[in-house]
């Protein structure tokens, strides 16, 4: 009857597709082909993991959406990105309805790894599809994979791809469209003694929590083997489940009953599993004789060679940094022009008063300040797109980690500290790329102690201050020295934090050395768009927030008779430049240099143009005019304000301070909460502080001045 | 807590896996041999232990008992506290029994570059090694060991068809028995 087919095809009617997939299995390159550019990305509540989502339009008149699952290599509860792979696939995550239907892309070239990950995708009990990926590298390695019996051992349709050429997603759509039911049987068996305890396990909860088998078989295999304590702690415990009293000590008899057998549940399934993978394989993969080694061994065998591995990697690093520090400069010089003929434009057109202003100097000047920072980001997240799109970023991470290491951190820290110097906000962005929360924190702490390139004019300045007459080596020596600082700063503030504050049981270090591919250049671009869209949109408005403010503070209260620079002096910014006068007193600085800090908290560049006012100047008065200035410059006793001591500690104070309101509004976006952008502020200022008081109160008891 | 209290100072001798006849080394006889099983103390003094040379697996002799334990470790004499000793947890070596001592077993991280084997067990103490296993590295697996990084850690292996990097440290747990 007509009307039961209805029901029927509403039932099955699917909604939701999650993808899921290993890292590296061309997963994005698939969701990229599902949904063109109908892509949305954002942070799933409460944790720090990137969620995308889009829409794909199986026919015409049927948009279903699309989850792009984070790339893991397992379900069990262990990292971030796992928990919400597996809380998205039970459908436990808030704002992210349930999954009908996994599409799971499996690396049909690392078969055995990529099949682990179905095998506990199959555990949920939800219906899937394999996309079997990268066929093409399949062939060219001379192997055959008999698709048809594959999909009959495994009990789940398989459909080969080449997600890279689109090739295969039409069949993949009229899969999914048809709809089917799933109906799988775990095939995999563990030891027998092991069986019988998950078994009971199974029973006791599906007893106690009225769980489905399937959610209760996945979730006996985690209680096995999870501590006393991390049972009872609701907080600890990777299923966030609050267990009855009396469950909770029938797990313990569990538990022990395994720890008097000698059993261990954790390692028992895995090894089932694999077990189960391998005899299948076994039957449907026929491998050619090898041909020597294959391509990525060549490739390596030069990248990671012992001294060209060197020479490559200082070399793609130092081109990288070439195009950020330089060809990223053209671009930036049109955004300055443009930002500053728009600040024309307003001037003109808008009457005389505070509206103007607020238009032109603090809305215009202090986002366009930003927004210049544009063109480095885009350069440096093509770069990075690129490195982990061809697979050379792992082997950068493999060649670094024994450095970084040394310090607590992981390889894949390196990149985002180098770019740093350009500037900490892509750098921080980037750190995105280390899956170790507690690594990617402490990454994001020590970032910005990396002298970035708005620190450039203080020192320069500063250094012309110092040594009027310096040449380049020595400008260069002390700007070197500024940069090593930083680097020591960096690296000894990591070490701090990874023994103390962030200590964690050391993670065990394993990581995957994918083969080298030839990149998508569609992912490269989306990857870099979206990036910059986060940056300018998120950021943005922060950043529009805090130029105002600090408009304000230095506008505020007017006093129309007095000339801009005894204006600035009776502002707010002024005022608190006054007030911290006895603070900073320690470190040689008075309430002009004060007001210049206040200032530079928008960009530290602008701390140059601040102290041209404050000394009466053009606002865009050269170097010379203002190294006079400095020169001339006096505390109230007629003693020189300027002296190369209190030079050395600005810079020193430089160095360490987070004078960055726009580092701030991004380290908010990628922790997820206000606490740690604080702290940083705060650790940073006080570092700043220590050092310079060091600096200055040091050099004076040497009879320096 | 009353009972917690030696717990919280031997944390891990509590967790400790060690098979029936293993002892601390205070406890262990004078002239015989015998293979460290675990080393049950901080992270940092383990380290300082492994770096003497009282590696998990790896055979030391204690020589003499005066207060002070002296042990020869890869050939040379080393005085060590009894606070220390007591942290060297060792079983006998007993060829008949324990058949984990087959003259081709190595730990991973002694492999050369090229070295085939087969994942023979894991020395870690609790279930640290899973992250490892879900990689597909589990006992009765083939392993290559590939090259070492340019500074000589971490290690990049071989195995079931891909490459696979990690530090010595995690190497340093594995025991391989050699192709």
């Amino acid at each position: 009857m007509p009307q039961e087919i209805q029901q029927l095809n509403q039932e099955h009617a699917i909604k939701t597709i999650a993808l899921a997939g290993n890292p590296n299995s061309g997963k994005t390159t698939l969701f990229n082909a599902f949904t063109k550019l109908r892509q949305k990305v954002g942070n799933y509540p409460g944790v720090t993991v990137e969620k995308k989502t889009g829409t794909l339009a199986l026919a015409k008149d049927r948009i279903v959406n699309v989850i792009d699952l984070p790339g893991t290599y397992s379900l069990s509860v262990r990292s971030p990105d796992e928990q919400i792979a597996r809380d998205v696939l039970l459908g436990r995550t808030p704002d992210t309805p349930k999954p009908d239907i996994v599409v799971c892309v499996v690396d049909a070239s690392n078969l055995e790894r990529n099949l682990y990950l179905v095998t506990q995708i199959q555990d949920l009990g939800l219906p899937m599809i394999i996309a079997l990926n990268m066929m093409d590298e399949v062939e060219r390695q001379g192997r055959k994979i008999d698709i048809e019996k594959l999909s009959k051992l495994l009990g789940v349709p398989v459909v080969p791809t080449m997600a890279n050429q689109s090739k295969g997603v039409e069949e993949l759509k009229n899969l999914i469209a048809s709809g089917f039911k799933s109906d799988y049987q775990r095939q995999w068996r563990m030891a027998p003694d092991l069986e019988e305890e998950v078994e009971h396990l199974v029973r006791l909860l599906m007893q106690h929590e009225e769980m489905t088998r399937n959610e209760a078989f996945v979730e006996a295999l985690i209680l096995m083997s999870l501590g006393t304590k991390l049972i009872n702690d609701v907080k600890l415990n990777p299923l966030k489940r609050f267990f009855k009293e009396e469950l909770i000590s029938q797990i313990h008899a569990v538990q022990e009953n395994l720890r008097r057998k000698g059993l261990r549940a954790k390692t028992g399934a895995i090894e089932a599993r694999y077990d189960w993978i391998k005899s299948i394989l076994k039957e449907c993969v026929i491998d050619k004789d090898k041909k020597g080694p294959d391509l990525t061994e060549r490739i390596d065998a030069v990248l990671t060679h012992k001294l060209f591995g060197w020479v490559f990697f200082l070399g793609i690093m130092a081109f990288m940094f070439y195009m950020i520090f330089t060809v990223a400069t053209i671009p930036m010089d049109w955004i300055d022009k443009a930002f500053t003929q728009l600040g024309n434009w307003v001037n003109s057109v808008l009457p005389q008063g505070d509206v103007r202003d607020l238009a032109a100097n603090g809305i215009i000047g202090g986002v366009g300040g930003v927004v210049i920072f544009l063109p480095q980001i885009l350069i440096l997240f093509f770069f990075i797109g690129l490195l982990q799109d061809t697979g050379y970023m792992a082997r950068a991470a493999f060649i670094m980690d024994r450095v970084m290491s040394k310090v607590g951190l992981h390889g894949k820290s390196f990149i985002p500290l180098l770019s740093s110097f350009a500037c900490a906000i892509p750098g921080i962005m980037s750190a995105r790329t280390i899956e170790s929360p507690k690594d990617r924190l402490v990454t994001i702490l020590v970032a910005p102690l990396m002298s970035c390139s708005a620190r450039l004019p203080v020192y320069t300045v500063m250094i012309a201050v110092l040594i009027p007459l310096a040449n380049n080596w020595q400008k260069a020596g002390i700007m070197l020295i500024m940069y090593f600082i930083g680097i020591v700063g960096a690296c000894g503030m990591a070490w701090f934090f990874k023994t103390t504050l962030l200590r964690s049981q050391k993670p065990v270090f394993i990581m995957e050395l994918p083969p080298y591919r030839l990149p998508s250049w569609k992912a490269v671009l989306i990857h870099m768009w979206e990036r910059s869209k986060l940056f300018l949109k998120r950021a943005g408005t922060v950043i529009l927030a805090m130029s105002i403010i600090l408009w304000a503070l230095m506008t505020y209260p007017k006093h129309p008779n007095l000339d801009s620079a005894e204006g600035l002096k009776a502002s707010f910014a002024g005022q608190a430049g006054t007030l911290m006068e006895p603070m900073i007193k320690p470190l040689g600085y008075d309430w002009r240099i004060g007001i210049g800090l206040i200032g530079s908290f928008a960009a530290r560049e602008v701390f140059v143009s601040t102290m041209s006012i404050v000394f009466n100047l053009q606002e865009d008065a050269g170097e010379t005019t203002l190294r006079e200035a400095f020169q001339q410059a006096t505390w109230p006793d007629g003693s020189p304000l300027f002296t190369p001591l209190v030079c050395l500690s600005l810079m020193v104070f430089y160095v360490f301070a987070l004078q960055c309101a726009s580092t701030i509004a991004v380290v908010y976006r990628e922790t997820n909460s206000w606490r740690w952008p604080l702290f940083q502020f705060v650790y940073m200022a006080a570092l700043a502080y220590f050092f310079a008081f060091i600096v200055y109160q040091g050099g004076r008891l040497f009879g320096l001045h | 807590m009353a009972t917690q209290w030696w717990k919280r100072i031997f944390p891990k001798h509590e967790q400790c896996i060690c098979h029936e006849k293993a002892k601390d080394l205070c406890h262990a006889e004078i002239g015989r041999r015998f293979r460290v099983q675990c080393l049950c103390g901080e992270e940092k003094v383990c380290e300082r232990l492994r770096e003497m040379g009282f590696c998990e697996s790896s055979i030391i002799e204690k020589v003499a008992d005066s207060g002070s334990l002296i042990c020869k470790v890869c050939g040379t004499k080393i005085i060590v506290s009894k606070e220390l000793a007591q942290k060297i947890i060792v079983k006998d070596i007993c060829p008949c029994k324990d058949h984990s001592l087959g003259n081709n077993i190595i730990l991973l991280s002694q492999m050369t570059v090229g070295q085939r084997g087969v994942i023979h067990d894991f020395l870690f103490e609790t279930d640290g090694h899973d992250r490892i296993e879900e990689m597909g590295v589990t006992p009765g697996e083939i392993v290559e060991v590939v090259r070492y990084a340019p500074l000589g850690d971490p290690i990049e292996i071989k195995i079931r068809g891909y490459l696979l990097s990690l530090r010595k440290q995690e190497a340093d747990q594995i025991k391989v028995s050699l192709l």
